[in-house]
């Protein structure tokens, strides 16, 4: 994957005048990120001294408990470097798409912040466009070592572009079968092996559908968004894009096949509730209330379990059709290439993305931790029973597809799919449609590359 | 005369002292936003990298674009019942509160129905979320025990506008209310005792004096709730997104998903200046056409 040289990127700068008015207001930032920009490369630099004074702002995503790790990190920079403060522009995620576009406005207004927190739906839109330095020199100069044994190739090829890695990972997320142990008790259900189908999985899903009405209780809660789609594509063997990430996948007939399989969990055998709900993370809630049997889910949803005192339940791999497959993403600190203060960036980096912090998310349940030692730490595997699985998704996982215009992809193929889970379109002709808006998206996607 | 020129001299540094901050605000907070949108409206500019000039073809692709002429269909739906319900039903509780009642009654009647006024759209829309839960909410929990079906609120396509209407109009006609009492209550009395002795029946005054006098605010109530409904956005996002499809998308939302989800800012502000153009439009017509219809005393 090459990216466009700087020069080409920002080649068109003589059109002056809605320039001067956009600086006017506040869509502006860009020409100073560009004077500032000149975007210096990457150079391993010493730490800097104990003294030094100055200013950090990271951009940043999470809840309460993702809040708590930060600010337990940036405690202990600031331990070292008592004369630095830290920013933590902190913002309460509800899709990696909106989070994205607020990093991407924030930085074209002008205010960049020095570090960056992404995920890898964000990824490779920072990198396209430079807002991040590769940190090999800065890795290759400290940690190196560490990371080469103790994070999964998988988690660091994610954020590599040309061989030189732009985020550093400290967690990532998958998508298992949650299970409500209590319910499965109560119906008599054991539980499914690890190999288990797309067949065993809607058997079992009628099974413990029961109830009519008020009191209906579903036996599946489709966790109703993109990454949470994925893995029914994936375990189909396929995916929204071709493997180059730059053609729509969304004709292949194992597709419709999915889309088809979700489409009669809600309507036709009546064993999911209503998936549309914009709160992706109200799926849980039903199911920590007993209201749905089985989710689908990453580690996420655990600490809202921890918080709700609800332990009644157990994971379970992604069942599957054509492959057994899950998706991952994973999150990762980088330096903004507007930052006059790399060094100070990664001394920071290292603190947000240290072992402490990994442990204490474990101990949280936020995220998988990327280091392999903390994810068989005991903290991690205390709940539940069955959670060395997260870990070992990794040898069957792919990741998200994401390219640069990651936000478009998702709005084109949930809004469609808003209309067949409604019943309103029947899924071959809404996937016909979303399939055009794609392939005029990726092809506009691709000429504004080039 | 020098004193005379001096002191009127000084009345314009004050009038222009007084209107500067307005006139500031309204500089860089309205035209100076208006014309980037026009400018802008005539570039390719993904907010990353620097506007590139490509002349009408961002007007032109307001035609070839499906999507457009949903939402300003959507758009022109929601502002047009929204208006009507908001409008009549404002005048009815008006009337019903205006009515001789004990005054606890009458505040305590007024105080509720104004009371969403006051209540953030977002707070206001996650209850309303779950009320219209297909599956799970209270609406249909009730519909059940008269075997109706569960229907899809917010999910389907027949029901979404009409469900993001009916929040729009719950939480926003206190406001109309509030205004028709006004009027109501500048109506003089003696004007009544003169239709009741003239014979008029409560029925014959409501539609030949009530109405007719209350006009004005009838216009000022369609023009504001016309103006707002047409740039609605929040309500829309927080309730259905914009779904299923594009069901209940509004231009405003459209223009926000293009400039902010798309960064295609510069077709976004073409559809912008769309919206300006018609708003103006609207509001003109109206004024010309209130000539007909409102009456001022």
């Amino acid at each position: 994957m090459s990216l466009p040289p700087y020069s080409q990127m920002h080649s068109d700068l003589p059109f002056r005048f809605p320039y001067m008015l956009c600086r006017l207001l506040g869509f502006f930032g860009l020409v100073l990120l560009m004077a500032h920009g000149r975007l210096s490369t990457a150079s391993a630099e010493d730490a800097p001294p104990a003294d030094t004074k100055g200013e950090l702002v990271l951009f940043d995503f999470g809840d309460a408990n993702d809040k708590q790790i930060r600010d337990a990190a940036i405690a202990r920079f600031n331990q070292r470097y008592p004369n630095v403060k830290v920013t933590d522009q902190f913002t309460p995620i509800t899709s990696w798409p909106d989070y994205i576009d607020k990093l991407v406005t924030q930085v074209a207004s002008g205010k960049a912040p020095d570090l960056i927190h992404i995920a890898t739906e964000g990824a490779l839109l920072t990198i396209s466009k430079t807002l991040v330095i590769p940190l090999d020199e800065f890795i290759n100069a400290d940690t190196g070592k560490e990371l080469s044994t103790e994070i999964d190739p998988a988690l660091l090829k994610g954020f590599t572009v040309d061989s030189k890695l732009y985020l550093l990972p400290e967690a990532w997320n998958n998508m298992m079968i949650y299970y409500n142990t209590k319910v499965f008790k109560e119906a008599g259900v054991s539980r499914p092996a690890d190999d288990w189908t797309w067949d065993d999985f809607l058997a079992l899903a009628k099974r413990l559908t029961s109830g009519e009405g008020p009191t209906k209780r579903f036996g599946f809660g489709i966790p109703y968004f993109n990454f949470g789609l994925t893995p029914f594509w994936y375990s189909n063997g396929t995916s929204v894009l071709k493997d180059n990430l730059k053609e729509s996948n969304l004709s292949d007939p194992k597709f419709l096949e999915a889309v088809k399989f979700i489409h009669g969990l809600i309507q036709e055998n009546g064993v999911s509730p209503d998936p549309a709900n914009t709160d992706p993370n109200a799926v849980f809630q039903l199911f920590a209330s007993g209201k749905i049997a089985m989710t689908g889910g990453g580690h996420w949803p655990m600490q809202f379990f921890k918080a709700n005192q609800f332990s009644d339940y157990d994971v379970v791999p992604w069942p599957k059709k054509a492959v057994q497959r899950t998706v991952f993403g994973a999150a990762g600190y980088g330096i903004s290439s507007r930052t006059k203060q790399k060094a100070l960036a990664w001394e920071l980096i290292k603190e947000l993305a240290s072992i402490e912090s990994e442990r204490r998310a474990a101990g949280l349940g936020v995220a998988i931790p990327a280091r392999r030692a903390v994810a068989e730490s005991p903290e991690f595997l205390a709940q539940p029973e069955h959670a060395a699985l997260f870990y070992k998704s990794l040898s069957y996982a792919a990741p998200v597809q994401a390219p640069a215009n990651y936000g478009e992809v998702e709005r084109i193929l949930m809004r469609h799919l808003g209309q067949v889970m409604a019943d309103e379109v029947k899924p071959e002709d809404a996937l016909k449609a979303a399939d055009q808006e794609l392939t005029s998206a990726m092809k506009q996607q691709e000429a504004e590359a080039q | 005369m020098a004193a005379i020129v001096k002191k009127a001299s000084t009345d314009s540094l004050a009038g222009y002292f007084f209107v500067g901050p307005s006139l500031l605000g309204y500089l860089v907070f309205v035209l100076g936003p208006l014309i980037a949108a026009v400018v802008l409206s005539f570039t390719h500019y993904d907010v990353l990298s620097a506007p590139r000039p490509i002349g009408l073809s961002n007007y032109a692709r307001l035609f070839a674009d499906p999507r457009l002429a949903t939402v300003y269909r959507n758009t022109a739906f929601f502002a047009a019942a929204s208006v009507a319900l908001s409008v009549s039903l404002g005048l009815i509780l008006a009337v019903a509160v205006n009515q001789r009642l004990p005054v606890t009654i009458k505040y305590a009647l007024r105080t509720a129905y104004f009371f969403p006024v006051l209540v953030g759209m977002i707070y206001a829309a996650m209850v309303w979320k779950f009320l219209f839960n297909r599956d799970l909410g209270v609406v249909n929990y009730y519909l059940h025990f008269f075997h109706v079906a569960p229907i899809g609120w917010l999910t389907t396509s027949n029901w979404a506008l009409w469900s993001v209407i009916l929040v729009y109009v719950w939480k926003n006609v206190g406001f109309t209310m509030l205004t028709t009492l006004a009027g109501l209550q500048n109506i003089p009395e003696e004007l009544y005792e003169a239709a009741r002795i003239d014979g008029a029946k409560a029925i014959t005054a409501f539609f030949r004096l009530t109405i007719p006098l209350l006009t004005p605010v009838l216009l000022f109530n369609v023009t504001i709730t016309m103006i707002n409904t047409l740039q609605e956005f929040d309500s829309i996002v927080a309730l259905t997104n914009g779904g299923p499809g594009d069901a209940s998308r509004s231009v405003v939302m459209y223009i926000y998903d293009q400039a902010f989800r798309s960064f295609n800012m510069g077709y976004a502000s073409a559809i912008a200046v769309t919206l300006f153009v018609l708003i103006g439009l609207l509001t003109l017509l109206q004024l010309w056409g209130s000539r007909r219809w409102v009456y001022y005393t």
